[in-house]
């Protein structure tokens, strides 16, 4: 069975769905428990569980992090809210130091099973202290899982599965899609992490996305299909650390071309870490150079038109798109 | 605009050398009458002007090789200019390669005009070439020279959508390239007493054919020796009674009437190897070896199973003869489907010879032998004998095959009169 939910909805459903079947997962954050969350995300959890495990923290992002890192490695399964990921920049000396580094440290006798999510990314004119896209920063640390769910059934399914991995996982959230609809499985459908989704298939070029530039590269694909008679390939990688390889992999040895696609930043960006594998592992099969598409190199601005020239517009992907396909010049 | 346009003379052929101009620039030309002397792998031919006016300008010097399909000449009807320009400037481009760029700084337009296909064609001078990295593999699969395909990519580089065409056209196959692939000659040694000598182009494409051929075709012989008096006597009575009326034939006219003649039942043997499959022709278009000086040239008499042998004599004298001219037509030297060699005149006890391909065989006839032999009462009685070598391509035809056709071969030597019915 399946019913269309919006992408919140299918978060709450999971957290729900843990906290009832486990009594050790709890959540923290600012203003998630009496006013229901900023994002309104833990909307009636502080009615159903209580204050015990609904927990309402101070602004203080370092100290209810280390908290959560300490509950964690106690036993507990907190999961954290961060109000926006920039936020998380405060606690990134916990995140780092301590969540990613413990498991590693104490050879293995402790654990980290600690989730910590929020919006990632922009497109609600928030501007540039709320706005930047993390996962490269994350990504980097080894000890850290990096998922971004782009779907509401791969939110929910993939906070399932974050929730009951023993390991620190950052849950980067597509924000600008929290209202979002779209089918939803009932009941447990984890989603593992480390596996891609064809999102939609094609023959003549790979557009590889995560989060909501996802949604952006199959817009551009029906664009190329109906102006050009382009048949675009979108991957959905839903998850960058563990990486699916392989599924980028079988797609550019099929159609021979690949645009990575980010609405962070280009340097030291995902896409870069996708160009680079792609060369690597399908060297032999690549008839043009793997175009990236990203941000605009500034802080994120806050005027509507000046933001949406700032990150990745369909316009830019198909023309990439093309340009790989040697239809345009470079 | 009336341009003289270097012609195709043969399948093979992409370039022509014009030797001799036989008009000089200014003169007065008439439709039909030959201007210039063009020399190709095979042979010299006259051009013949196909437009009349004033030979106004000559695109190319004596002794260039020019592309087939670019002019070489430009005829001026009256009140007429060449366009010097235009003409100019493609001959520039069929030597891009050769010529140093901004050497006539007098012509800005055209020099600065197509700087992508120069970089292109600078970039194929020096042998390197851009591809992707899955072209590159692409030819590796399918044994592809990516120096022959124009890339339409950044810069030129050779993109997936070009192999594709080039697949589609049965273009860029690397194995027809045989020489490259060949180890190198050695060096000259430069030793007191040698000179060096330019091989011909007509050596150069008789060398490629052969080792083509020696290593392409799976080459089986077999040889018979026939007893040829009463061909002999039959000759002589033939060219007694003829005479007036001036046909005179040689051995070599029964030789090649009688491998025709043998080869209806032996349509395997008058075959060619084609990429779709063995052609089987129900004619016989005999083309017979003549030495050059130069090298070799096959003309072709059609349909020689059909002809009286005085036809076939009358044919073969004036082939023979045009061909030492070098002033056969390249139709008159192309389409064979089997080949005779004669080296009778030579004093050659026996020989073997390579097939032309795409042919499926040839005979190799080599000098009447006067010896001892036993008559059919044990007798020694002197005899003229003569040996004939099939060489056959056996992807084609069996030994069997080969053996039997030879049979067939000498039994109509040894009863010449069947070769007159």
């Amino acid at each position: 069975m399946a019913e269309t939910k919006t992408y919140r909805e299918a978060l709450r459903e999971a957290m729900v769905h843990e906290m009832d079947r486990d009594e050790s997962v709890v959540l923290l954050g600012e203003d998630i428990g009496v006013y229901g969350g900023t994002h309104l995300i833990t909307d009636g959890l502080y009615d159903q569980y209580g204050p015990k495990r609904v927990i309402d923290t101070p602004i203080s992002e370092n100290g209810f992090t280390g908290a959560a890192i300490g509950m964690a490695m106690m036993g507990m399964r907190p999961i954290v809210e961060m109000m926006t990921w920039n936020f998380s920049f405060l606690a990134a000396d916990q995140i780092i130091q301590n969540a990613a580094k413990v498991r590693y440290f104490s050879g293995g006798q402790v654990k980290v099973p600690l989730v910590i999510r929020g919006p990632n990314g922009g497109g609600v004119q928030l501007s540039a202290q709320h706005t930047h896209s993390l996962e490269s920063f994350y990504g980097h640390f080894p000890g850290l899982k990096v998922v971004a769910p782009v779907t509401p059934n791969d939110a929910k399914g993939m906070m399932l599965t974050a929730i009951r991995d023993d390991n620190p996982v950052i849950f980067l959230e597509a924000g600008a899609l929290y209202g979002t609809r779209g089918e939803v499985e009932d009941g447990d459908n984890a989603v593992p992490f480390g596996k891609a989704r064809v999102a939609r298939e094609g023959s003549d070029v790979t557009l590889i996305a995560y989060g909501r530039q996802v949604n952006l590269c199959l817009r551009a694909a029906d664009t190329l299909e109906e102006e050009d008679g382009v048949s675009a390939e979108v991957i959905d990688l839903r998850s960058l650390r563990p990486f699916d390889e392989d599924a980028i992999v079988e797609s550019v040895k099929k159609t021979h071309r690949a645009v990575a696609v980010q609405e962070q930043w280009r340097w030291f960006g995902v896409a870069s870490e996708v160009a680079a594998i792609i060369q690597d592992k399908a060297f032999d099969y690549l008839d043009a150079p793997v175009e990236r598409v990203s941000g605009a190199e500034v802080p994120a601005p806050y005027a509507r038109n000046l933001e949406l020239a700032a990150f990745p517009s369909e316009r830019a992907v198909a023309n990439a798109a093309r340009r790989v396909l040697y239809m345009e010049e470079k | 605009m009336p341009e003289v346009i270097m012609p195709k003379m043969g399948d093979a052929m992409e370039a022509g050398t014009v030797v001799r101009w036989l008009k000089q620039e200014g003169e007065e030309v008439s439709p039909g009458e030959p201007i210039a002397e063009i020399e190709t792998d095979k042979v010299t031919l006259e051009l013949e002007a196909e437009d009349g006016g004033t030979l106004a300008e000559l695109y190319a010097g004596e002794g260039e090789e020019v592309p087939v399909g670019q002019p070489i000449a430009f005829i001026a009807g009256e009140g007429e200019e060449a366009p010097a320009h235009d003409g100019g400037r493609r001959r520039e481009e069929g030597r891009a390669a050769e010529e140093e760029a901004g050497e006539e700084p007098e012509a800005p337009a055209a020099t600065a005009a197509p700087p992508r296909d120069e970089r292109r064609e600078a970039e194929r001078a020096d042998g390197r070439f851009r591809a992707s990295p899955l072209v590159r593999r692409l030819a590796r699969e399918n044994n592809l020279d990516l120096s022959r395909i124009q890339g339409t990519g950044p810069a030129g580089r050779i993109v997936e959508r070009d192999v594709r065409a080039a697949l589609e056209r049965g273009e860029a196959r690397a194995e027809e390239r045989p020489p490259e692939e060949a180890a190198p000659a050695p060096g000259p040694t430069g030793a007191p007493g040698t000179t060096l000598r330019e091989p011909s182009r007509m050596q150069r494409v008789i060398g490629e054919r052969m080792q083509q051929a020696k290593r392409e075709i799976p080459h089986f012989y077999a040889t018979v020796e026939a007893g040829v008096d009463e061909l002999l006597s039959l000759r002589r009575e033939l060219n007694e009674r003829l005479a007036e009326e001036g046909v005179k034939l040689s051995i070599n006219d029964f030789v090649m009437k009688a491998c025709a003649v043998a080869l209806r039942k032996f349509p395997m043997l008058n075959a060619l190897w084609t990429s779709e499959g063995i052609e089987l022709h129900e004619r016989v278009d005999l083309a017979m070896a003549v030495a050059l000086e130069e090298g070799l040239i096959t003309p072709v008499i059609r349909d020689a199973a059909n002809k009286p042998l005085s036809v076939i004599s009358a044919e073969a004298k004036d082939l023979a003869s045009r061909a030492r001219e070098g002033r056969l037509k390249p139709d008159e030297y192309q389409g064979g489907t089997f080949t005779v060699s004669n080296m009778g005149m030579f004093g050659v006890e026996s020989f073997s010879a390579i097939i032309n391909p795409p042919q499926a065989a040839i005979v190799a006839v080599s000098s009447i032998i006067r010896r001892p032999d036993f008559d059919e009462e044990g007798n020694v009685v002197p005899r003229s004998t003569m040996k004939l070598t099939l060489s056959a391509d056996h992807r084609i035809a069996n030994g069997a095959d080969g053996a039997r056709y030879m049979s067939e071969v000498k039994r109509l030597l040894e009863n010449p009169m069947l070769l007159l019915v």
